[in-house]
């Protein structure tokens, strides 16, 4: 399918995949931010400068490489964009409910 | 025999560059006649902010703070100048101590905002601040140097871009803030200033889908700044309220200006051989 | 474990019967679990006044090392109490037991223990020598992980000083009625924790009452959007943790069969009902024939079946409404040109009852 088909773009919450491609790094930069949302993002390669080079570029406020969907009560969650604003977990999950 | 003295036509900055308003409108404040911007201005700017983001957040930080602080020097060079416009001294050359204050905290905020976090997991997992983009700001309508360089400077120095809605009754200070900005070597776009009516443009910048989030320092109508946050949360903007009490712009900022237009990134790095 | 034919509303430390009574069903065979209160206005408003009364008088006065030590307490109870919990989230949201037992309930205690340790550090925390809390905190939380949400919303809330009042998702309401149960348990003071249950309305009521100072919310970015509107002109301070849509991007560096079973985990874990889970596929060129060949044949062994046996890979979809939300979203995709694959439905569910309720790979 392509960026263009609704289900590639709106939130499903369900078992169901959207499979899309890309030819370099950069496009699937491209593609993977090419979302009003910003929550997370999964990186797999076995190159861990490039797993940096990804996660510098992905606008994301979690990005998981060579796993996805781990949580630890140590590391903020939480999204870019409209995935919402602040934080839980770790430091910055504090600080969410500090009048600082 | 006295000189006749050449009158300066006040402009918007937008891009690095001063257009006229495109509605070709201006108003009579400070003794000038100063550009009323329009939405269309409001949409160039944005337009302006969101093409310089890359650049600028993706410079190194050693570097915006170099500009940063390039520009403080300019800033101090044009001290008189802000005097002159009727700022007092104080307020002025606190204004350039702020910038510098703000220029050094480049390569620091991360340090200091961010985090290693043991996961319990064969992870090196951290957390960096980075800028959540376009920034949009009403600065405020009292201490128009200071005021302004307290909004200015804590968004862009993390690489975000401005859009600056200057002091309605104050402008001048802002337009000459964008002279100084435009002699130095602050890329074009990272901050832009409309002078007019915040009534007139606040709405059309709050509404704008590419601006990731809003200062409201500026706005002292509540009115107005409920519909303006009503309008920022179409886009789910982050949104700093107007200030529940008079502010003394002199006062310790802290870091919080920062941190409010910083998105926390946590990278889970494996770690393996 | 025995649950409860009737729930009330917790509120300052007592269980009080709400006026409007609803029910909560087990997803998986759409069996009634127990009969719950869905809040009122006046209701909610009860709850906001007793956690303001436990914030000023009791709460945001005590030392950082008892509030560590109430919430050190509720931590252990929920390990003691983790077999019971686990069994109930799967039957109330339908996830598989593996899920809840191995990943929810550890990280609820993790949680709770993490928050509790920095009760009585937070001026080391690095927003000052002495940060105060926030106060009132009002809390609304989504049906997909209902006491991991309730453990994020809470802990760092009390741990801060604030008290809350927290309203579950109206399908999954029960574990946070037995978290109330292990506020007692821990002795936790009146009022400290309010569970207000309920529906969109009360979630309404609690966001928009002017006792609340802080607004949390995990759900939908619609939600989310309203509840931006809902605090615009207040000095009400905001979280919101909202909806996503994942890349999970695969290199042809990448090690397939360890990817492919991250990409599994990224869309199936609990039935995708997760915020951020990996919706959106990227595969680069070279490799997209041998991923996606390895992921087809991956997929064909996920078992679809009763959340409750340990071997269930994928339970219960959490409602008929999300199932259709689901199904339509496909039909559009198909309607629109993409090319849909499942494998062969493997039910291999000892559940009786309705079969549209067990999701399809």
């Amino acid at each position: 399918m392509t960026q263009a088909h609704r289900i590639a773009r709106e939130e499903i919450f369900g078992p169901v995949l959207s499979v899309l491609t890309f030819r370099t790094p950069a496009e699937a930069v491209d593609k993977a931010n090419n979302t009003p949302y910003g929550l997370s993002a999964g990186v797999w390669t076995d190159k861990g400068s490039r797993i940096l080079w990804m996660a510098d570029r992905l606008r994301a406020g979690v990005v998981w490489a060579n796993t996805f969907n781990k949580f630890d009560p140590t590391s903020p969650f939480g999204g870019f964009k409209e995935s919402g604003y602040g934080r839980e977990g770790g430091r910055h999950g504090l600080e969410a409910y500090l009048d600082v | 025999m006295s000189r006749l003295a050449v009158r300066k036509t006040y402009k918007l900055f937008i891009g690095g560059k001063f257009p006229r308003s495109e509605s070709g409108r201006s108003y009579l404040v400070q003794d000038a006649n100063v550009a009323l911007a329009s939405r269309k201005d409001v949409r160039d700017a944005v337009v302006a902010a969101r093409a310089a983001v890359k650049g600028w957040s993706g410079a190194t930080a050693y570097n915006r703070g170099q500009i940063l602080y390039r520009a403080a020097e300019m800033l101090e060079g044009r001290r008189d100048q802000f005097v002159a416009l009727g700022e007092p001294e104080a307020e002025v050359d606190a204004a350039i101590d702020r910038w510098v204050w703000y220029a050094g905290w480049s390569d620091k905020i991360a340090q200091v905002y961010g985090n290693a976090n043991p996961v319990a997991g064969p992870y090196f997992n951290l957390s960096s601040p980075e800028p959540t983009g376009v920034v949009g700001v009403v600065a405020p309508p009292e201490s128009a140097l200071l005021g302004l360089v307290s909004v200015v400077a804590p968004a862009i120095v993390t690489g975000n871009t401005v859009v600056v809605l200057a002091a309605e009754e104050h402008p001048l200070a802002a337009v000459t803030l964008a002279e100084v900005l435009a002699t130095s070597d602050l890329p074009g776009g990272v901050v832009n200033i409309l002078t007019g009516k915040v009534a007139e443009t606040g709405p059309w910048l709050a509404a704008h889908m590419d601006v990731n989030a809003l200062d409201l320092a500026g706005v002292r109508e509540a009115e107005l700044a409920k519909a303006l946050e009503e309008a920022a949360a179409e886009n789910l903007k982050r949104v700093v309220r107007p200030p529940a009490a008079p502010v003394d712009w002199s006062a310790d900022p802290g870091i919080g200006r920062m941190t409010a237009f910083l998105e926390t990134k946590t990278v889970w790095h494996p770690k393996g051989i | 474990m025995d649950i409860k034919p009737s729930y009330g509303l917790f509120v300052n430390g007592e269980w009080v019967d709400g006026e409007v009574r609803n029910k909560t069903v087990n997803p998986a065979n759409e069996e009634v679990l127990a009969e719950v209160a869905w809040a009122t206005e006046s209701e909610v408003d009860s709850a906001v006044r007793a956690a303001r009364t436990a914030y000023e008088q009791v709460w945001s006065k005590m030392p950082g090392r008892d509030r560590a030590k109430y919430l050190f307490r509720i931590a252990r109870i929920i390990q003691e109490r983790a077999r019971e919990l686990a069994v109930l989230e799967s039957l109330d949201n339908g996830k598989p037991i593996r899920e809840s037992r191995d990943v929810d309930v550890p990280l609820v205690a993790a949680h709770f223990f993490y928050y509790a340790g920095w009760a009585d550090k937070l001026g080391y925390a690095g927003f000052g020598p002495d940060p105060r809390p926030i106060g009132v905190a009002g809390q609304v939380i989504p049906w997909n992980f209902p006491l991991l949400m309730l453990a994020w919303k809470i802990a760092p809330a009390l741990a801060a000083g604030n008290t809350v009042v927290l309203k579950p998702a109206e399908t999954t309401p029960l574990t946070a009625l037995v978290f109330a149960e292990i506020c007692q348990e821990a002795d936790l003071p009146p009022g400290v924790v309010n569970i207000v249950t309920g529906a969109g309305e009360t979630g309404h009521a609690l966001v928009s009452h002017p006792g609340v100072d802080k607004v949390a919310f995990t759900g939908s970015t619609e939600v989310g959007r309203a509840i931006a509107r809902a605090v615009a002109g207040t000095r009400k301070k905001v979280t919101l943790e909202l909806g996503g849509k994942a890349a999970n991007i695969v290199f042809e560096d990448a090690p397939i069969d360890q990817a492919v079973e991250g990409i599994v985990n990224g869309i199936f874990f609990n039935q995708g009902h997760v915020c951020c889970a990996g919706s959106r596929l990227l595969v680069q060129e070279s490799v997209y024939d041998e991923v996606l060949a390895a992921l087809k044949r991956r997929m064909a062994l996920l078992r679809v079946g009763d959340p409750l046996d340990k071997n269930t890979d994928i339970g219960a979809i959490n409602s008929a409404a999300q199932l259709e939300r689901i199904r339509t979203l496909s039909e559009i995709g198909s309607e629109e040109g993409a090319e849909r694959w499942s494998p062969r439905a493997s039910c291999r569910s000892a559940v009786s009852g309705s079969p549209r309720r067990s999701s399809r790979a």
